[in-house]
Formats: structure tokens, C-alpha cells, sequence
């Protein structure tokens, strides 16, 4: 009777000892982050697991439905998949391991700091007619996919403006992918072309409008909150060339590390401009520093990274420096024929003198 | 006797050996590893399966061997709700991706996808069997150019940023050349450079002007949109689609480096169109241009109007809307995003008008006289 409790014991004892290895093999753990989902308590890491967009229940995953991309790790006890790109914020996924589905959703943080417009160029409230391109200035890396389906120009009663963008399929991006390049349809701004006879330029001398930037999404996936507006009005177009002859310089002191300011009398376009510039002093070497625009991109100013201490300086501007109507130093953007510029590049310069 | 028989068949066979281990002359800078593609703006077939990737983010294109994909039968392609199918594979919504280009390997049929990740990330995908299958760009056998900038060799700021970003609108291989057309993000114009293959020091580029047929008064710069190389008449040119809509064929020997050339404007396809992708393809009596529209039908140019057209369109066009120059055929197949030549026929991505988005075949019959 002894022996039959002894063994019975050792058996409650086994039974016992085996729930939590039971219980693991039933149960495994699960974490989800952006970058990995991590299963750990398992006993066969030979298993695994496949991943899908959407919370989808078994019948809905069939032969064709395609699983996430990604690597998975099989270490001792827990796998480790790491999907390639990393998932997004509030997206369900589903998980399908070892029979099983399980399911996860990322809560996008609350101190998301979501994508927004710093600020477009030009940024005066007066644009000329024929204006050629718009810059915005995102606040993070923008997704880019279809980006120009985001940028609309709505007319004084609410309307969309038809084909007042040139949409390109890849976005004219720069490198950090947080300035975007905007072009107004050419074929309407430029004269006589087709759609400038059929429908007219984009906008029309002495009207109002409205740039409208909504629904895009930064790089996670996650849509910018508020809209963006901006309203102008609209001036006689410009069909003059930027001259930088009619500039004016303000030289800086000698011996300080005052700025050089140049007023260029008129708005510049911010892309081509803020770039194209250097400073070589008499003996030509360039003098380092940053440029900035003012006054509604109608100034420039430069902060020397060292004193200015020689006498004379001299400022050269790339030829392809534009006003806003696409006009640069070298040609006008809407010209005769017969006036098309040589391939020789000519140099533009304009000296001063630090006192 | 036996002797000498076994020496010869051992000389054949060790002769045989050799020249099928000698790598190519187009292959002999190829190296395995990781040719660190981080965007894939155009793709494009050269030969011995030699895809060529314009990668605009990091200023290069890239030459991977993708020979060893067997031979295989697309001529039915089919697939569905390929936004959709690219977007589970990357557990993306849709407007996380962009299908960027697509192309056939003329060599054994493969197509080829290419995809952007709206994070950033590029994609190469291969169709077998009617479904994706991914191609790891990691480990490959390649070689890669960088894409020299004229403007920002000319003139980098003090910190290093790039000053203007170009972008690659198409990519074509011709005759040891592989040819790139590009955008700025700074000026509306279009540099068209040239990079010898296998790859050395050499780049030259230069922008190739146009008459804008329906200009009357006023030359013009525009961004070439998609363009490929034919030869009309015995002569290799440039067709190049403007985003204006002209067709203009370019002489290649025209094209001098950092020079200006002008085309000859053939074709007006419409106002308020862009071309998106334009391909060469010949059947057995045939021989035709298809050019895929942002806002018109698939058009079809037959080669013999493209060679008695000997005339440049200088004259404004008068009627709204109207196409005039060589003339073409409008197609069936509206929304036409993708576009590549299939044996004798093609291959498209098309809209639907249900709204899916298919991968499928365009029939020979259609290119047949």
C-alpha cells in the first residue's frame, strides 16, 4: 500500500514538474517591435513562423496570399524575424507559427513627432505670374510615392486647379529627402505651347490662390496631421532676365566677422540660388561660410567662418542662378529662337572692397 | 593509335573547358558582394543578362549578371492586384510603394520589377510561376559607375552637400554604351550623358535640345521623359518622349560631349499627355515603336512611316488636341504604366478600368501586318 502511494506521488510529482514545459511548448512568447518580432520559449526553432499584412483568420490565408519579407534567426530556444522594412505603426499583422495565429498592432508613440511643412519658397505673399516652381521644406524625410498627388493649387472659389503640377514619377527630392522640388506645369507657363493656349497659364495675373500640401506621409508611414496652406496673389509675369549688375552690395567691416549682404532687388528662386554662389579673395582663395536668403529670398547674406581681412573679394554666381520665373543669368526660360546661348558658360562676378 | 585518339579527345575536351570558364570580355570586372543599391530609379537589359540599375540616390549605376536565371515561358503572364501583392510582401499600405520600372530579359524571357519602399528602400523582384519572387541584391556578381555630376563637380559648397540632385528618368544599353537621361531637381532641362561599358573613367553627357513643335515663337528646354535607341535607316538614333509629348529622334554621332544638340521633332502625341515608357518591338513582317501615355492609349508607330518621315515639325500646331507628324495607331490599352517588348509581342502594367493593377501580355497579334 506504501509503495502504491510512493509511486503514486512520484507521478503527481512528474505531472507537476511537466505543466510548465507543457505549458511552454502550448504557449510561446511573443514581442513585436518595428524592427523584429522575437518568439521565444520554443522547443523546436526548426519551425517558422510567416508573417502577414492585416488581421486575417485562417481561411483567409490562402496559396496566394503573400507573406512579409524578411530574415528569420533560429537560436537556441527563440527565433527572431526581422522583416524588411520595418513594420508600421498602427497596421495589423498576423502571425502564423507552429498552427497557431497571433496578432499585433504597434501604437504608434504619443510623443510621435509627426511630419509637417516648415515652409515653402518663395515665401512672399506675391508671386509673377509665370512662376516656375515651388520648393517645400518637410520637416523629416518624406515618403515619396506619389508625392505630387499631395500639392494642389485651389483658385479663390475652392476649385483644384487642373494639371497645375508636373507630375514626375520619381520626386525631385534632395539628398537628406526633406526638400521637395515643385514644378508648375511648363507647358502652361511657358507661351504658345498647347496647353498654355488651351487652358491658359497655371494662374493668372492679379488673382488669389491657395497651395494646399495635405495627406502626406514621412518615412514610417505615418500622415501628416494638419494641412498645409499657403495664399497668394498673383503680379504681372517676369520676362527679364536677373541682373546681377543691378545688385546691391553692402561690404562688411575689415577685420570683423560681419555679414556681406546683397540685395538683389527682386525674389530668387531659393534652389538654384541658395547654393551657387562663392567668395574668393584677392588671391583667389575661397572664403568659407554660409549663405542665407532674407526679405523673401530678395537678400542674400553670408556669415564668414573667419574675418574678413583682405581688401578685395570677389562674389561669383552660377549662370544658372534663377529668378522666379525660371529665368537665370544666361537666358531667359521662355525666349526666341534663334537666342539659344552658346554651350560656353560665361562667368558672373562682382567685386567689393572690406574697409 | 588509341593513344593518340585518347591525347586529341583530351585536347578537345581541355579546349572546350577553357572557353567555358573564360568569363566574358563584358564581364571581366564583375565582383560578388554587395553593390549597395539604395534606389532604383530605371532598369534595363544589356546583353549576356546584364541588368543595368540607375540608382539616382547613390549617383551610380550598377551592372549585375543575372545570366544564371534558366530560361523560362512568360508568354501568358498573369498577375493581379499587383500593388496590392507587392505591398503584403513589404507589410506596406499601397501608397508606401512605387512600381518604378519593369522590364524583360530578351535573352530568357524573365521580368523584372522594380519597387521603392516609401522608407527608402529598393526592391527587385522577378516573376516566376505568375507570382514575385524577390532578387537579392546583396550578394550578386556586379560592377558599378558612379554618375559623375557636372553641375555639382562644378560647384559643392563648403560642407560637402550636393548642390543638385539628379535624377534618372531612363537608362538604355547600346553597343558598349549605357545611356542615361536624366532630371534636375534645379532646372527644367534634361542632361543625357553616356557611360562606356565595361565601365572606365569615361562619362560624357551633354543636353540634347528641342523644336518644340508647337511653339511657334519660342525654343525650349524640357526633361526628356523616357527614351531608347533604334536604327532608322541604317543609322542609330535617340527616339526621345519629352514631357511635352514631341517624339525627336537624335542622331547618335550628334550627341558630342557637354554640347547642346538639337533633335528633329517628329511627332506631336497630344497636348496634355506625358509618355511614360517607350519600347522597340518586331514581329516577323513587322516592326513597330510602342510608346505607353500618361494620358492617351498605348500609341503604335510603324518603323517604315518613322523612316520616310524625313521632315521636322516647326510649325505650331492649330488644332486643340491634335497629334499631327508620323503617324501611329492608338491601341486598346489604356493606362499603360509599364511597358517592355516580349518576344513578338509585349508586356505591360496596366490600370484596369476595375482599378486593378495587372501584370499581363500584350498579343503579337497585335503587331502583326
Amino acid at each position: 500500500m506504501r509503495t502504491h502511494f510512493k509511486k503514486a506521488l512520484l507521478l503527481l510529482l512528474f505531472i507537476i514538474c511537466s505543466i510548465p514545459e507543457m505549458f511552454s511548448q502550448a504557449s510561446p512568447e511573443f514581442s513585436f517591435s518595428r524592427n523584429h518580432v522575437i518568439i521565444k520559449g520554443i522547443d523546436d526553432s526548426n519551425k517558422v513562423p510567416k508573417i502577414y499584412r492585416g488581421h486575417l483568420l485562417e481561411e483567409e490565408i490562402t496559396k496566394t496570399r503573400t507573406a512579409i519579407l524578411g530574415k528569420t534567426i533560429q537560436e537556441k530556444g527563440r527565433i527572431r524575424f526581422t522583416p524588411f522594412v520595418p513594420f508600421n505603426w498602427e497596421q495589423d499583422y498576423t502571425i502564423v507559427y507552429n498552427r497557431t495565429y497571433t496578432y499585433f498592432h504597434l501604437k504608434i508613440p504619443d510623443d510621435y513627432q509627426f511630419i509637417s511643412v516648415k515652409g515653402v519658397y518663395p515665401s512672399a505673399d506675391e508671386v509673377p505670374a509665370n512662376l516656375l516652381k515651388w520648393y517645400v521644406q518637410f520637416s523629416k524625410p518624406i515618403n515619396e510615392t506619389a508625392i505630387y498627388d499631395h500639392i494642389h493649387f485651389l483658385n479663390r472659389s475652392g476649385d483644384t486647379i487642373p494639371r497645375a503640377v508636373l507630375d514626375f514619377t520619381n520626386a525631385l527630392i534632395s539628398e537628406d529627402s526633406k526638400l521637395l522640388t515643385v514644378w508648375i506645369e511648363p507647358g502652361r507657363q511657358k507661351r504658345d505651347l498647347i496647353p498654355n493656349q488651351e487652358l491658359g497659364p497655371v494662374f493668372e495675373e492679379g488673382k488669389t490662390y491657395t497651395l494646399v500640401i495635405s495627406g502626406i506621409k514621412d518615412q514610417a508611414g505615418v500622415q501628416m496631421k494638419d494641412h498645409f496652406t499657403k495664399q497668394f496673389q498673383v503680379a504681372k509675369a517676369d520676362r527679364q532676365q536677373p541682373d546681377i549688375h543691378s545688385w546691391k552690395i553692402t561690404p562688411p567691416k575689415r577685420n570683423t566677422q560681419l555679414q556681406l549682404i546683397i540685395d538683389c532687388k527682386e525674389s530668387l528662386d531659393y534652389g538654384s540660388t541658395i547654393e551657387s554662389m562663392q567668395i574668393v579673395d584677392s588671391n583667389n582663395n575661397l572664403i568659407e561660410g554660409n549663405w542665407q536668403f532674407s526679405n523673401k529670398e530678395s537678400t542674400l547674406s553670408f556669415n564668414p567662418l573667419k574675418k574678413w581681412n583682405k581688401e578685395s573679394y570677389t562674389v561669383f554666381f552660377n549662370p544658372k542662378l534663377e529668378d522666379l520665373a525660371g529665368n537665370n543669368l544666361d537666358r531667359l526660360f521662355d525666349r526666341k529662337v534663334g537666342e539659344l546661348s552658346s554651350s560656353v558658360v560665361s562667368e558672373y562676378s562682382l567685386n567689393f572692397k572690406v574697409q | 593509335m588509341k593513344t593518340l585518339l585518347v591525347i586529341i579527345i583530351s585536347l578537345l575536351l581541355s579546349i572546350t573547358s577553357i572557353s567555358a570558364n573564360e568569363t566574358s570580355p563584358l564581364k571581366v570586372g564583375f565582383t560578388a558582394g554587395n553593390p549597395e543599391v539604395t534606389s532604383i530609379n530605371a532598369i534595363t537589359f544589356g546583353p549576356e543578362g546584364i541588368l543595368f540599375i540607375g540608382d539616382s540616390k547613390s549617383a551610380q549605376v550598377v551592372a549585375i549578371d543575372l545570366s544564371a536565371h534558366a530560361k523560362t515561358d512568360n508568354s501568358k503572364v498573369r498577375i493581379d492586384k499587383l500593388d496590392q501583392q507587392i505591398a503584403d510582401m513589404l507589410g506596406a499600405a499601397i501608397d508606401q510603394i512605387q512600381i518604378t520600372d519593369m522590364v524583360v530579359n530578351p535573352e530568357n524571357n524573365n521580368i523584372y520589377i522594380s519597387v521603392m519602399h516609401g522608407s527608402g528602400n529598393p526592391l527587385l523582384l522577378r516573376v516566376e510561376n505568375n507570382a514575385l519572387k524577390t532578387v537579392a541584391l546583396d550578394n550578386v556578381s556586379f560592377t558599378k559607375s558612379e554618375i559623375t555630376d557636372p553641375v555639382s563637380n562644378e560647384a559643392k559648397d563648403r560642407r560637402g552637400r550636393q548642390l543638385r540632385r539628379w535624377a534618372v528618368a531612363d537608362i538604355k544599353y547600346t553597343n558598349g554604351k549605357v545611356l542615361l537621361s536624366g532630371l534636375s531637381n534645379k532646372e527644367f532641362a534634361s542632361t543625357f550623358r553616356s557611360i562606356d561599358f565595361p565601365f572606365n573613367k569615361k562619362q560624357n553627357y551633354g543636353s540634347l535640345e528641342i523644336y518644340h513643335a508647337a511653339h511657334g515663337k519660342y525654343e525650349t528646354h524640357a526633361p526628356i521623359k523616357t527614351f531608347l535607341t533604334a536604327d532608322i535607316s541604317g543609322v542609330t538614333h535617340i527616339v526621345a518622349a519629352y514631357t511635352c509629348t514631341p517624339l525627336v529622334v537624335f542622331p547618335m554621332s550628334d550627341v558630342k560631349p557637354g554640347e547642346h544638340t538639337k533633335g528633329r521633332t517628329i511627332a506631336e502625341l497630344g497636348s496634355g499627355n506625358s509618355p511614360l515608357d517607350i519600347v522597340e518591338v518586331k514581329s516577323d513582317n513587322a516592326h513597330y515603336l510602342l510608346i505607353s501615355n500618361s494620358n492617351r492609349p498605348l500609341m503604335r508607330l510603324d518603323f517604315d512611316d518613322l523612316e520616310s518621315f524625313k521632315a521636322s515639325l516647326t510649325e505650331p500646331v492649330t488644332i486643340k488636341g491634335a497629334a499631327v507628324g508620323v503617324d501611329y495607331v492608338n491601341m486598346p490599352f489604356v493606362n499603360v504604366q509599364q511597358l517592355d517588348a516580349y518576344d513578338k509581342g509585349f508586356v505591360m502594367i496596366q490600370r484596369e478600368s476595375s482599378g486593378n493593377l495587372a501584370l499581363k501580355h500584350g498579343s503579337s497579334w497585335w503587331l502583326s501586318k
